[in-house]
C-alpha cells in the first residue's frame, strides 16, 4: 500500500473526523437495508467488473458495513473471477455470479448496485436498477444522449433512489476548498472558465471480425448499442472508450471530472452551463473513432467565457479579483493567498464528503443526497454532449440550460436523441 | 500529474499523428467513391461529405439528402457506406429518406443507426410510416420502433400500440408500455389500464401508469393525476411503485396528502417508510412538512430520525426542539443535527450545552450545528457565552467562533486570553491564531512576552506565528514581534527569535544574525537554528561560516543542511554560485549523508562547474550512486551545449563506477522515450504472484492502462512480486520505462526482467529520475514481459505505469 495512510486506517480517521466534525450520518439504520439484511449490512451487487468497474467493486467492499453480494458481467471469467475472490475474503459463498443484470436486479435483498460497464451501458443499466429500487453509484460519463441524462435524472428523482456520479474530485478536500473561494466571491466575478481533461486517445483498433470469445455474451455486451460484429478492440476495457457506438471518447470519459468541478464551482445550477457551445474536433479513423481532439468555446449566461479543450485534468475559473484552478492534483490560485483564506459560518460552505464510495454508501443508509447526485451529472454531461453537437454540426450551439433545449437549431436538435437497439429502451 | 505522465503523452502524441497520416486528400466525387466506404479504410471521401454537410444552408441540405439517400438504397453501397449514411440523415434527413429508412427495420445491422436518423426527423409521414412499421417486418424489431414512437412522443400512436402491450413477448409488451407511458395523456392511461401483461412486466405496468399520471399533471389536471397515483399505492404491495405514487400523490396534493404521508411513514415496509420520510422533506410544501412533524412522536423512530436528519425548512423548528427531549438517543442526535440547519441564535445555548457536556454522536452533532448555524447574530450570542458562564460553556464558544471564522470577536478573545482561567486563556489563544489579523499583533506579542513559561507560552508563540505567517505584509508582522525584543528573560528572547526566523524579512535576518553573537549560548544556539531554517535564500551566505565555526557537530550539520536546502530553492544566483555554495557543502561536509544531500542538489544545477563537481566524487564508493545520478542529470540538461564534457562524463560512471545502479543510470541515459510507441496499452497485465492488491489501487490492468491516476499494488511486504503484459503480439522491444507510485518512496527497486520467460535485465536499486524509470534493452522481440520484483522503496512495488516500447522505425 503506498499511501502513507492505509485506506482502511483513512477510513477510520475519515469516520472519526467525520464524527467531530458532525457531518457522518448521525444515525444508520437497521431497517432501510430490508426486514431480511443480516447485520445491519448493505448489500452491494457490482454490474461490470472490468477494469474501473472491479476498482468500484472493490472499493464498495472494502466499506465495513457492505457485502458485495453479486457480481454480473457478460464475460464469465471476470465475473466468476471477482465472485471467487470476494467469497474467499467472506469465507462464505455469499457472492453469487450473474451474465444478465435483469437477473441480479430482480433480488429483493441488494440494496444499491456499482456500474462500471463500457459508457453505453451506464444510463440503461441505471434505468433498470432504480426501477428495481435500487440505489446507483454510476461512472462517468453519464449517457450517450441528453435524452439518456434527463430520463435517468427523472427516474432517480421518481423512484427517490440514492444516485453517485463517479467523479470521485467532488470528495476531494482541496476541489471543495476551491470551489468555496469561487462561490463566495473570493476571486470576484468570474470572467472565463478553462477547463482541460485528457484525451489520450487511440489509433486504429482491430476490425476483422472474429469469433465471438467462448464465455462472453456479446450480444448483451452490446446491449442498446448499434449492432456491430465482433473485434477484440472493441471490447477491452481501454478500447471500449473510443469506439463511438459505445462511448465519446475522453471528452466525456476524462472531461466529466473537470467540468463537474466547474460546475460545483459556479453553483451546480443551470447557470453553471454555458449557453453556447462552438469549435472543431478530430475523430479516429479505424474502430477508434471517437474525438481525440476538441477546442470548445463558448459563453455563460453571464457572458463569461469557457473554453475547453484536452490537456490535463484542469478547471480554471477566472475571476477579475483572483483564479483558481482546481485540479486532481491539487489547488492553485493567483494571489497564493487565497489558499489561506477560511470560510465563514454565514458564508456558502459546500457538502462535505472525503470518501466518494464512502458518502454514497452512508447516503444509501441516511437518504440523504450524495455529494454528486444525479442532477449535476446531468449539468456535467450536458456540457459534453453539447460540445460533441457543436463538433458534428459544425455550427455554433446556442443552449437554453432552464428549458435544456437547443435554440433555433431544428437539425442539432436531432442530436440530443439517440436510438436503442431493440428490445431496448429508456 | 504533468509531470509523471509526460512520457506516456509523449508516446500518445505519437500516435496520433499516425491517426491524422490517416486523412488523405480530397476526391473528385465522394458520393461515388463513399460506396466503397469501409471503416477503417482512408476516410477521404466521408470526410469530404461530413464537411459538406456541416458547411451547408439548409437549402443545401435537400441536395445533400438526395445523394446521401441514394448511397442509402444503392445495391452498391457497403454496409458501413449505408450504416455512414444514415448517421448523416441523423441532421441531413427528412420526410424523403423516412420510407427508406424505415425499409432497414430488418437490417439487425442497420435498423439501429436507421432509427438514430428516424427518431428526429420531424413530420407526420415518419410518425405514420412508424406506426406502419409495427405492423410488418420482423417481431423482434418491433420493439425498437415502439421505442422510436415513444421517443416521438406520437400521440396518433396510441390505438395501434395499446394492443401491443399485451402481447406475449414480454420484451414487446414492455415496450409498449414505454411507448404508451411516454405519449401520456388520458388515452394512453386508458391504454395501460386496459393492459393484460405477461407477468414479467407487471412491475413496468404500474411504471408506465406513473407516467401517464405525471403527464396529466404536466397538463394541469393535478387531480386526475393524483387519483392515478393513489389508486397505484393503494393496489399493490410493491414498495418501490408505491414510493414513486407516493411521490406523486405528495407533488399534486401537497399537505392534504398528509394523511397518506403520515401512513406510508407508519407502513410496515421500511423501505416505503424512510422513502415516504424523504419526500415530505423534499417536497417543498411547508405545511405539509409541519402537519407529518407535528405527529413526530407518534411515528417509528426510523421515520422520525430520517425525517430530522433530512429536515431543512424552518417550520420544522418546534418538532426538533422537541425531538431534542427525545428520550431516544438516535433521534437526539437526529434533532440536535437538524438545529444546524433550522435553528436560530436562540439555539445557542442548547447546543453548547450538548456540544460541551454531551458525548460521542449527541455532542459531535450539537458541535457541528454550532458551527454551521447561519448569522452575525449567532456569533454574538456565542460571544456573550465565551464571555461569561460556566468554563466548559466559555471554552466551547470560543473553539466555536474561531471554527466559524467570526473575527469580529477579535477584541474580545484578546480580552479573554487575559482571563483567569487557564482553559479560557489557552482556547482564547488558539482561537486568536485562527482570527486575528495584523492589527490585534502588537497585542498579542504582549500576551506572549508576558505569558509563563507553560502551554499558555507556547500557545502564545503558536498564535503570533500563526498571525505573522497569515500577514500579507511580512515586514510589518516580523516589525512588530523585534519590537519586542529581547523581551523580559532569555527564555523569551529565544521564543522571539524562533518566531522571526519563520517571517522572513530583512529585519528579522539582522535580527538573527545580531544574535549570533549574543553573550547567552540559548540565545546563539536559537539564532543559529534559525538562520539554518531560514526559508528563502537570503541567508545562504550566512550558512559557510556558521558550518566553519560551528560550536558542535549538530551546528554543523543543521548549517550543512540549510546551505543545501537554499541553494536547491529556486533564485537569481547564477548556476555557478549555486556550484560554488554546494561545493562548499561538499568540502565541509563531515560525513557522507551530507554529501549525498549537496549531490543530490547539485543534480538540479544545470552547469559544467557542477558537472565536474558530481563527477570528481565518482571514484568514492561511498558516494558513487549519488554521483552518478547527479552526473546523468547534468548531463541530460547540458547536452546541447556542452557535449563533450557531458558524454565523457557519462562515460566516466561506465568507467570508474562498479554498482550496478550507478552503471544502470549511464546506459540509460541518452535513451529517449518520448518519441516511440508505447505498445503496453493495448496488452493484458497479470500478477500471477498470490498477492492480493492492495488499498486504492485499482487492479493489474492500472499498470499499463495509460492512467498515471491509477496504480497497481499488492499487499506490503512481500518477497516476491510478478507483473507480467501479455501483448497482442510478439514484437520488439526496445525500452521499458516505470513511474512509480511516489519518487523513491514506493516502486520497483530490485527486479529481474523476463522477456517470454527469460531473463533479459536484471536491476538493482534502481535509481528513479522525477519518479521516472527508463531502462533500456537490447535486442530483444516477445510478447510478454514480466517483471518480478523482489526489493521496492517503500513498503511495496507500486507501479503507476509500465511503459513497453518499439524501437524506432
Amino acid at each position: 500500500m503506498p499511501t502513507r495512510l492505509t485506506r482502511r486506517r483513512f477510513l477510520k480517521q475519515a469516520a472519526a473526523a467525520a464524527g467531530a466534525l458532525g457531518v457522518a450520518p448521525l444515525f444508520v439504520q437497521p431497517s432501510v437495508l430490508g426486514a431480511d439484511a443480516p447485520s445491519n449490512q448493505i448489500h452491494v451487487g457490482s454490474i461490470g467488473v472490468g477494469g474501473r468497474g472491479a476498482g468500484l467493486m472493490y472499493e464498495a467492499a472494502g466499506n465495513p458495513q457492505t457485502k458485495v453480494v453479486a457480481v454480473c458481467d457478460v464475460f464469465q471469467d471476470r465475473r466468476d473471477k471477482h465472485a471467487a475472490a470476494l467469497n474467499e475474503r467472506y469465507g462464505t459463498n455469499l457472492c453469487t455470479p450473474y451474465r444478465d443484470l435483469r437477473e441480479m436486479l430482480a433480488r429483493e435483498d441488494i440494496d444499491a448496485v456499482t456500474i462500471g460497464t463500457p459508457d453505453h451501458w451506464h444510463v440503461p443499466a441505471a434505468l433498470l436498477a432504480v426501477r428495481a429500487g435500487k440505489d446507483v453509484y454510476v461512472e462517468k460519463p453519464l449517457g450517450l444522449s441528453m435524452e439518456e441524462d434527463i430520463a435517468i435524472r427523472r427516474e432517480v428523482q421518481r423512484y427517490g433512489a440514492v444516485f453517485q456520479y463517479g467523479t470521485q474530485q467532488r470528495s476531494l478536500a482541496h476541489i471543495r476548498f476551491g470551489c468555496e473561494l469561487v462561490r463566495n466571491g473570493r476571486i470576484g466575478k468570474v470572467q472565463a472558465v478553462e477547463v482541460t481533461a485528457p484525451s489520450y486517445g487511440f489509433e486504429g483498433g482491430s476490425l476483422e471480425p472474429e469469433p465471438v470469445p467462448e464465455g462472453l455474451d456479446y450480444e448483451l455486451w452490446l446491449g442498446p448499442a448499434p449492432w456491430r460484429p465482433y473485434t477484440k478492440d472493441r471490447c477491452t476495457c481501454w478500447g471500449t472508450y473510443w469506439v463511438s457506438d459505445n462511448a465519446h471518447g475522453f471528452i466525456g470519459g476524462w472531461g466529466a471530472h473537470p467540468l463537474t468541478d466547474m460546475v460545483w464551482a459556479l453553483g451546480d445550477n443551470a447557470g453553471a452551463v454555458p449557453v453556447e457551445f462552438a469549435g472543431p474536433g478530430k475523430f479516429g479513423a479505424g474502430l477508434f473513432d471517437a474525438p481525440f481532439d476538441w477546442d470548445i468555446r463558448g459563453k455563460f449566461a453571464d457572458g463569461a467565457d469557457f473554453h475547453f479543450t484536452p490537456g490535463g485534468d484542469r478547471a480554471t475559473i477566472i475571476g477579475d479579483r483572483g483564479t483558481v484552478h482546481l485540479s486532481r492534483g491539487g489547488l492553485q490560485t493567483e494571489p497564493q493567498s487565497l489558499l489561506q483564506e477560511k470560510i465563514g459560518a454565514s458564508e456558502i460552505r459546500l457538502y462535505e464528503s472525503n470518501n466518494h464510495m464512502g458518502n454514497f454508501l452512508d447516503c444509501v443508509r441516511t437518504r440523504r443526497r450524495t455529494v454528486a447526485p444525479v442532477e449535476v451529472a446531468v449539468l456535467s454531461d450536458s456540457i459534453t454532449q453539447l460540445s460533441m453537437i457543436a463538433i458534428c454540426t459544425g455550427r455554433k450551439i446556442r443552449w437554453d440550460p432552464q428549458r435544456e433545449v437547443i435554440l433555433d437549431d431544428p437539425a442539432a436538435s436531432r442530436l440530443l436523441s439517440r436510438a436503442m437497439r431493440s428490445p431496448w429502451h429508456l | 500529474m504533468s509531470r509523471l505522465s509526460s512520457p506516456i503523452l509523449l508516446a500518445l502524441a505519437c500516435s496520433l499523428l499516425l491517426v491524422a497520416t490517416a486523412w488523405a486528400q480530397p476526391t473528385a466525387d465522394p458520393y461515388a467513391e463513399v460506396l466503397r466506404y469501409q471503416v477503417g479504410q482512408p476516410r477521404t471521401a466521408v470526410m469530404a461529405i461530413e464537411a459538406e454537410l456541416r458547411a451547408a444552408t439548409p437549402a443545401q441540405l435537400a441536395a445533400i439528402e438526395d445523394k446521401l439517400l441514394n448511397v442509402l438504397q444503392s445495391d452498391q453501397a457497403t454496409g458501413d457506406a449505408k450504416g455512414w449514411a444514415c448517421r448523416q440523415l441523423r441532421q441531413a434527413g427528412s420526410e424523403k429518406s423516412a420510407a427508406a429508412l424505415a425499409e432497414l427495420r430488418g437490417d439487425p445491422q442497420l435498423e439501429t443507426v436507421a432509427r438514430w436518423a428516424l427518431q428526429g426527423i420531424p413530420g407526420a409521414k415518419v410518425d405514420q410510416l412508424l406506426r406502419e412499421a409495427l405492423g410488418k417486418g420482423p417481431r423482434e424489431a418491433r420493439a425498437g420502433v415502439l421505442q422510436t414512437i415513444g421517443s416521438r412522443r406520437d400521440p396518433a400512436a396510441v390505438p395501434v400500440v395499446a394492443p401491443l402491450a399485451s402481447d406475449p413477448d414480454p420484451a414487446v409488451a414492455e415496450a409498449a408500455l414505454y411507448a404508451l407511458g411516454q405519449i401520456g395523456g388520458v388515452e394512453a392511461l386508458a391504454a395501460v389500464r386496459a393492459a393484460r401483461v405477461p407477468p414479467p412486466v407487471t412491475r413496468y405496468r404500474l411504471h408506465a401508469l406513473l407516467l401517464c399520471a405525471e403527464s396529466l399533471a404536466a397538463a394541469g389536471q393535478t387531480a386526475e393525476a393524483a387519483q392515478v397515483d393513489r389508486e397505484v399505492f393503494a393496489g399493490t404491495s410493491d414498495t418501490v411503485i408505491r414510493g414513486a405514487a407516493l411521490r406523486g400523490v405528495l407533488l399534486a396534493e401537497k399537505v392534504q396528502a398528509a394523511d397518506l404521508a403520515t401512513t406510508a411513514l407508519k407502513d410496515a415496509q421500511p423501505r416505503l417508510r424512510l422513502a415516504a420520510a424523504k419526500l415530505v422533506c423534499e417536497t417543498g410544501c411547508p405545511k405539509l412538512l409541519s402537519s407529518v412533524l407535528g405527529g413526530l412522536s407518534t411515528l417509528p423512530a426510523d421515520s422520525a430520525a430520517t425525517l430530522l436528519d433530512l429536515v431543512a425548512d424552518p417550520v420544522a423548528l418546534p418538532a426538533v426542539l422537541a425531538a431534542v427531549g427525545s428520550g431516544d438517543e438516535t433521534l437526539r442526535t437526529a434533532a440536535l443535527g437538524a438545529l444546524g440547519r433550522v435553528g436560530t441564535a436562540d439555539s445557542v445555548p442548547l447546543l453548547l450545552g450538548a456540544a460541551a457536556g454531551g458525548s460521542g454522536a449527541e455532542q459531535a452533532a450539537a458541535r457541528h450545528s454550532l458551527q454551521r448555524l447561519p448569522g452575525a447574530d449567532v456569533d454574538s450570542a456565542l460571544a456573550a457565552a465565551a464571555e461569561r458562564g460556566e468554563v466548559a460553556l466559555r471554552a466551547q464558544a470560543i473553539q466555536t467562533l474561531a471554527a466559524r471564522n467570526a473575527a469580529s470577536v477579535v477584541p474580545l478573545l484578546l480580552k479573554t486570553a487575559r482571563d483567569d482561567v487557564e482553559a479560557v486563556r489557552l482556547e482564547s489563544l488558539t482561537a486568536l491564531g485562527s482570527l486575528a489579523d495584523i492589527q490585534a499583533l502588537p497585542e498579542l506579542v504582549n500576551l506572549l512576552t508576558a505569558a509563563p513559561a507553560d502551554g499558555q507560552r507556547a500557545a502564545a508563540e503558536k498564535a503570533v506565528l500563526a498571525v505573522c505567517q497569515r500577514s500579507q505584509d511580512r515586514d510589518a508582522a516580523a516589525t512588530a514581534v523585534l519590537a519586542a525584543l529581547p523581551g523580559p528573560t532569555s527564555e523569551v528572547h529565544c521564543v522571539l527569535l524562533r518566531v522571526v526566523a519563520r517571517v522572513p524579512s530583512d529585519r528579522s535576518l539582522e535580527a538573527l544574525r545580531v544574535a549570533l553573537r549574543d553573550a547567552e549560548t540559548a540565545v546563539r544556539d536559537a539564532a543559529v537554528r534559525g538562520l539554518c531554517d531560514w526559508p528563502d535564500a537570503r541567508a545562504i551566505g550566512d550558512l559557510p561560516d556558521i558550518a566553519r565555526n560551528a560550536e558542535g557537530l549538530p551546528h554543523k550539520v543543521l548549517a550543512l543542511r540549510g546551505l543545501v536546502r537554499l541553494a536547491a530553492l529556486p533564485g537569481n544566483r547564477a548556476p555557478a554560485e549555486t556550484t560554488k555554495f554546494l561545493g562548499e557543502a561538499l568540502a565541509l561536509a563531515p560525513r557522507a549523508e551530507e554529501k549525498k544531500q549537496a549531490l543530490a542538489a547539485l543534480g538540479d544545477v544545470p552547469h559544467v562547474a557542477a558537472l565536474e563537481l558530481a563527477s570528481g566524487c565518482l571514484a568514492d564508493k561511498e558516494l558513487e550512486i549519488e554521483a552518478a545520478a547527479a552526473v546523468v542529470k547534468i548531463a541530460k540538461r547540458i547536452q546541447g551545449s556542452h557535449a563533450a564534457p557531458a558524454q565523457a562524463a557519462v562515460q566516466k560512471i561506465l568507467d570508474v563506477c562498479t554498482v550496478p545502479a550507478a552503471r544502470q543510470l549511464a546506459e540509460s541515459v541518452w535513451f529517449v522515450v518520448g518519441g516511440l510507441m508505447n505498445v503496453a496499452p493495448q496488452g493484458t497485465a497479470s500478477s500471477p504472484d498470490n498477492v492480493d492488491k492492495d488499498g486504492a489501487s485499482s487492479g493489474d490492468q492500472a499498470a499499463i492502462d495509460g492512467d498515471p491516476a491509477t496504480y497497481w499494488d499488492e499487499e506490503n511486504g512481500q518477497s516476491l512480486y510478478r507483473l507480467v503484459v501479455a501483448l497482442p503480439q510478439p514484437g520488439p522491444i526496445a525500452a521499458i520505462s516505470i513511474i512509480g507510485y511516489e519518487h523513491h518512496q514506493f516502486a520497483p527497486k530490485d527486479f529481474e526482467i523476463l522477456c517470454d520467460g527469460k531473463s533479459v535485465k536484471k536491476i538493482e536499486a534502481a535509481q528513479y529520475d522525477d519518479n521516472l524509470l527508463i531502462i533500456k534493452l537490447d535486442n530483444v522481440t516477445c510478447s510478454t514481459v514480466e517483471l518480478q520484483i523482489t526489493g521496492y522503496y517503500g513498503q511495496s512495488p507500486a507501479i503507476r505505469e509500465l511503459g513497453l516500447y518499439r524501437p524506432p522505425q
